[in-house]
């Protein structure tokens, strides 16, 4: 075994400082008093203080920088850090999850980016390894390590459909600008933009002195409904365009193309966002909707992995189709995802008796609002009875698309929440645990909840169908427990 | 063993003295608050400790009388090729967990559990985890074998 530490290229210092720059504030900010107070008591001008204080900080990564070293074995990648508490982070390649590369759009020439490694292990919640700024050649070698022994994964894909159907070897996709522009105008994403707009708006209307409004509001008093609508609309304008313009940025020339069983996505405009990751360690498919894209017929489709990989930092979602229309999604899945259902398959739906729980519980959940207004605000309370309608439209909703169906060796499970519908694919090998959940009312009324574990991230993901037929419950826990 | 199984009834004193803990535990939480009281009298810490109080007294009721019903209605059952949990009467749930998935097996036992030879049982898939509460020694090594036998039988069930 050779010895090969490596650095990583000296500019991650300033990735160091950028990243710590807020503990950075933190430290100027309490230290200033004191240096002023020894410069002066010694003698010297407060700057040489802060400056011996800078270069302190700079010193400091540096010597992170010096510290931090990875090596790139036979059989494993190495990382080593930390200044005072060496920490050794050793990841066998056949054992990596997904490679994920980030680079932004000033280091392309430079041919650097960011690399992040992970693996099943569910200790932290940050990726096992993270090696801030390398040369692109770093993660070529590792990923040419990494398939090298496509032999041990490739007996983790024992799956039935897989024999049937050659693994296509090879399979692009870039997405289509007209579908990217549809898929960003029907974001919900506006609603919480709208919500913190409106929020900043009312903030500054307090921040403003008094007096100030007070010899305004006179001049155009008689205008103030004018006013309040054009503000409305342009809040509403903008949060549109900062929604679209996110998405289509964020989505921008998105790509998937698989080659020997790995799939690889791209995307992004100012920063290309890049993640690999081998089709057997997908662990489900999530094909969702919102409402307005179901009107559209446009759908999104994201992979359950074991690692928290993705276009966000918080839901740990692996996109990989941002957008596709409903016809054509499994056709467009299929090839890079070769345990993929052929088409949607027709769906078991609840009985229209059932229903009622789900409007019954949802206006419960929105009681918990009206019921404080009204008790607070008497008459005006009233105003916060359009929640009871969203309740019960969501609740409505939830059941109308709640669904089921085995197929194969595979459990189709549909729900909806918050006027989104996600229809989920699971092989039956990845489930983890399964419940059947029953209160004694339901013994009465013979209906029962299913749900289903299934790793994502690294953690779990519950699945559930509520309120199906205690029969049907009982058939899809039987077929779980079939091995 | 494939039919369903109680916990051992020693598990009713674990849990028993368990209750008495935490109830001793706010107790003492609430004593705490009633000498901060006694030496700067300040009115807060008199509410806060007989809340803390209150809350020993309801959980100490609560969880003591909730025993008998959670032994009657706690039942595992250990097969082939999975572990069942089975709990509740009202709220009734029944989780199953294949051994294939299991990804390890951890036995325990606290200070209450040595003192009724008991042991818990903690079963870890690769995304959620499962306890019973309390097993006998015997019943706990059984069942660490078995899973590994199938875990070494089904080979790679890697996520």
């Amino acid at each position: 075994m050779t010895s090969n530490k490596q650095h990583l290229n000296p500019l991650s210092i300033l990735y160091f400082i950028f990243r710590h720059s807020w503990d950075t504030i933190l430290l100027i900010i309490i230290g200033s008093g004191p240096i002023t107070n020894w410069s002066t008591a010694i003698g010297v001008t407060p700057w040489l203080g802060f400056t011996a204080l800078a270069i302190l900080i700079v010193g400091w990564h540096t010597v992170r920088y010096l510290c931090f070293t990875f090596e790139i074995n036979d059989e494993m990648l190495t990382i080593n850090t930390g200044i005072l508490v060496k920490k050794h982070t050793h990841i066998p390649y056949s054992r990596i999850q997904t490679v994920q590369h980030q680079q932004w759009f000033f280091l392309v020439p430079f041919h650097l980016e960011k690399l992040q490694i992970e693996t099943a292990g569910h200790d932290d919640h940050s990726p096992e390894a993270v090696l801030p700024l390398v040369n692109e050649r770093i993660r070529t070698e590792i990923e040419r390590k990494r398939m090298g022994d496509s032999s041990v994964s490739d007996d983790a894909t024992e799956d039935f459909s897989e024999r049937l159907t050659p693994p296509v070897r090879h399979a692009d996709y870039e997405i289509n600008p007209h579908e990217l522009n549809v898929f960003a105008m029907t974001s919900l994403g506006v609603f919480p933009i709208i919500g913190a707009l409106f929020a900043i708006y009312g903030k500054v209307q307090e921040a403003i002195p008094q007096r100030l409004i007070d010899s305004v509001t006179n001049t155009i008093i008689h205008q103030s409904a004018i006013i309040l609508g054009v503000v409305g609309v342009l809040i509403v304008v903008l949060s549109i365009a900062g929604s679209y313009l996110t998405i289509v940025q964020k989505y921008y020339k998105f790509r998937l193309n698989s080659e020997d069983d790995q799939l690889k996505t791209e995307q992004g405009l100012f920063q290309r966002n890049s993640v690999t990751i081998p089709t057997a360690r997908i662990q489900a498919l999530r094909i969702k909707q919102n409402v307005i894209r179901q009107w559209c017929h446009i759908s999104t489709v994201q992979a359950l992995a074991a690692s928290s990989a993705g276009d966000d930092e918080k839901s740990n979602d692996l996109m990989i189709l941002p957008v596709v229309k409903n016809d054509q999604v499994f056709d467009t899945l299929h090839p890079f995802v070769n345990w993929a259902p052929k088409q949607f398959s027709q769906l078991d739906h609840l009985a229209k008796r059932s229903y009622w729980y789900f409007i019954r519980n949802a206006s419960l959940i929105s009681l918990i609002v009206i019921l404080p207004c009204l008790y607070f605000f008497k008459v005006w309370g009233l105003l916060s009875l359009p929640v009871l309608l969203i309740g019960i439209l969501m609740g409505w909703y939830s059941a109308a698309n709640t669904g089921w169906k085995v197929v194969d060796n595979q459990l189709i499970l549909q729900g909806g929440h918050f006027f989104t519908r996600s229809q989920y694919v699971i092989p039956h090998k990845n489930i983890q645990s399964f419940l059947f959940v029953q209160s004694i009312w339901m013994t009465h009324t013979k209906l029962a909840h299913i749900r289903v574990n299934v790793r994502h991230g690294n953690s779990n993901q519950l699945i559930e169908i509520r309120y199906l037929p205690e029969v049907t419950g009982k058939e899809i826990f039987k077929w779980l427990q079939n091995r | 063993m494939n039919e369903s199984n109680h916990l051992p009834a020693q598990i009713k004193t674990v849990w028993r003295i368990s209750a008495l803990f935490n109830t001793l535990l706010a107790a003492a939480v609430g004593i705490a608050g009633l000498v901060i009281y006694h030496f700067w009298d300040y009115q807060w810490w008199l509410y806060a400790a007989s809340f803390f109080f209150v809350v020993a007294i309801i959980d100490f009721i609560v969880e003591m009388s909730l025993v008998p019903y959670r032994y009657s209605f706690w039942l595992y059952t250990v097969t082939d090729d999975a572990v069942e949990l089975r709990s509740g009467f009202i709220f009734r749930k029944l989780v199953s967990i294949p051994i294939a998935r299991v990804q390890d097996v951890t036995l325990s036992a606290g200070p209450i559990l040595q003192s009724q030879k008991l042991q818990e049982v903690r079963i870890t898939t690769a995304s959620t985890s499962h306890r019973i509460d309390g097993v006998e020694p015997v019943v706990g090594e059984q069942l660490r074998k078995q899973i590994m036998k199938l875990a070494v039988e089904v080979g790679n069930h890697d996520v």
